[in-house]
């Protein structure tokens, strides 16, 4: 039974991976339950899958190092999350429409500039799905720290979070910037889409988002509960996801969100 | 700009809590509001009456500070509105979000967000002032319940709760019985007249033209331009009424005194801009 947990952990980058599957689990889970909250779940998954041509230009630019593909992913993030909030309500077509356009344009584009290089298709794999058992100790410290100001973040605003989210037109006649807040939230959800980046990839960047909280919102009366299950559900999937791939042999992070994905199917009798 | 309390203590008591001048809001170059005046001291209650489109809604956001006027002014206890605290307003269409996770008390500790200022926690007195407030609407008992299991009349009292516990000295209040049985109705207006007699300045938005000589002291007939502003037995004459409803109005005479009915169907005629 020890044996069972200890094998995989003398491999450094087993241990590597797992504390960062956890910490980008955990970010991904404190900013999700505000983005489902505030019913912007699509708005996340075009911003994961809109970073793609930022994450392809770094890394055409910079072949082989994947750290600096990061900062790519990460400034790319941070200027999707801007535009598509600027989009807004202007404009003749609804809001989801165009963001649909401009977010399947984007990731195709994404897809197009990666594969102008040799060889692209197992790279293009690890975008797509992550490579999480690949994670550095530098890309380690960096999930670590951008998790970290994330959480705190969302730590400090809390209240004005929970304000805006449950009643923005209220919250403007507090003169609460609703606005701002609302920027910050597909900020911080930019920044959490691309620590998850590493460890389940564009593709499935939405479930580490959204499932976790959504479990959480099945089990909790109030907001700190919602927030704090969706945290342990979100670590526990980064824990048991890992263990999963490790023994049944499975991409990590597919078995992370299977993990999340089971947790909360376990929840659904429970809802109150 | 935040954490700003009501500025009644700054001033004397001669200024008016809600002072409305000849304001006028104008759309596209069409006026949705023309020509409006009042002011309501402490204490007093307003219900503004019309038909659909009339602008009752729009007179009440700019009280709330939310639009500007295109002519004329607002002022709160003499000041510019948007800048306080210290005005309550509940829109016609909740924008909340009620399936939120979060009890009774936590939504109207919310109220107290303004107050407490950035960064800084809510406090255990600021948890007294919002138990206090559910206590003064009629749901002490309520306290623990989750928001999304409230009726519709619990809700109503819930974010009036919301802005006594913000401390606000106005309340404005935007079509707040239209999703009420009868009974809900009467309570929620018994409330207000007490909330009124408590101090609070009030100002409703209503189509119910039969409950406002019961609890308001004054009323505000709109279409567009004010029809007739005072008591209402002398403003909901069928003259008036029919100034401001046009035929979309029917008039009953009774033993009690004129009943009118049906104002919220036919835009044609009603809606007049």
């Amino acid at each position: 039974m020890i044996a069972f947990f200890s094998a995989p952990l003398s491999f450094g980058f087993f241990v590597r991976a797992m504390i960062a599957a956890m910490a980008a689990s955990a970010a991904c889970a404190t900013v999700g339950a505000f983005v489902i909250l505030r019913g912007m779940t699509f708005l996340g998954d075009a911003i994961a899958h809109a970073i793609l041509p930022g994450v392809a230009v770094g890394y055409l630019v910079h072949r082989g190092e994947r750290s600096a593909v990061f900062y790519w992913a990460l400034g790319t993030a941070v200027i999707t999350s801007l535009a598509i909030g600027a989009m807004g309500k202007r404009g003749r077509l609804k809001e989801d429409t165009a963001i649909g356009i401009v977010f399947a344009g984007m990731f195709a584009l994404g897809i197009g500039l990666i594969s102008t290089a040799r060889g692209y298709a197992v790279d293009l794999m690890h975008f797509l799905f992550g490579n999480v058992l690949a994670v550095s100790p530098t890309d380690l410290w960096l999930i670590l720290g951008l998790c970290g100001g994330v959480i705190l973040v969302v730590l400090l605003l809390w209240k004005e979070l929970s304000l805006a989210t449950f009643d923005p037109v209220f919250a403007r006649t507090l003169r609460l910037p609703v606005d701002a807040i609302r920027y910050l939230v597909l900020v911080l959800t930019a920044v959490t889409v691309v620590t998850a980046l590493r460890v389940v990839g564009v593709a499935l960047a939405l479930a580490m988002l959204v499932t976790p909280p959504a479990t959480g919102y099945l089990l909790a009366k109030r907001l700190p509960g919602m927030v704090g299950i969706a945290v342990a559900s979100g670590i526990l999937s980064g824990f048991w996801g890992l263990y999963l791939s490790y023994y049944a042999g499975m991409a990590p992070g597919a078995a992370v969100v299977l993990v999340a994905t089971g947790l909360f199917l376990l929840a659904l009798p429970f809802r109150r | 700009m935040r954490g700003k309390t009501c500025w009644t203590e700054l001033h004397s008591p001669n200024v008016p809590a809600v002072e409305v001048r000849e304001a006028a809001v104008h759309r596209d170059g069409l006026p949705i509001l023309e020509g409006v005046s009042f002011s309501l001291g402490p204490g007093e209650a307003l219900a503004v009456v019309g038909p659909n489109g009339a602008g009752k809604t729009t007179l009440l956001s700019l009280i709330a500070g939310l639009r500007r006027p295109t002519r004329g002014e607002v002022r709160i206890f003499g000041h510019p509105p948007g800048r306080h605290l210290c005005l309550g307003y509940l829109p016609q269409r909740s924008e909340a979000e009620w399936g939120f996770p979060a009890t009774v008390l936590d939504a109207v500790l919310m109220g107290r967000v303004g107050q407490a200022g950035l960064f800084r926690p809510l406090t255990p007195s600021d948890r007294r002032k919002a138990e206090e407030a559910l206590r003064r609407v009629g749901l002490g008992h309520l306290a623990g319940r989750r928001i999304r299991e409230l009726s519709g009349g619990e809700q109503q009292r819930m974010l009036i709760a919301r802005a006594l516990a913000q401390e606000a000295r106005i309340l404005l209040l935007d079509e707040p019985l239209s999703a009420l049985d009868a009974v809900a109705q009467e309570s929620l207006l018994s409330l207000l007249r007490d909330l009124a007699g408590q101090g609070l300045t009030i100002v409703v938005a209503m189509h119910e033209l039969d409950l406002v000589a019961k609890y308001f002291p004054r009323v505000l007939l709109l279409r567009t331009r004010p029809i007739a502003l005072g008591d209402p037995k002398a403003v909901l004459t069928p003259e008036a009424l029919r100034a401001a409803y046009g035929t979309a109005l029917h008039l009953l005479p009774t033993e009690t005194g004129t009943l009118a009915l049906g104002d919220i169907c036919c835009p044609k005629d009603g809606a007049g801009r």
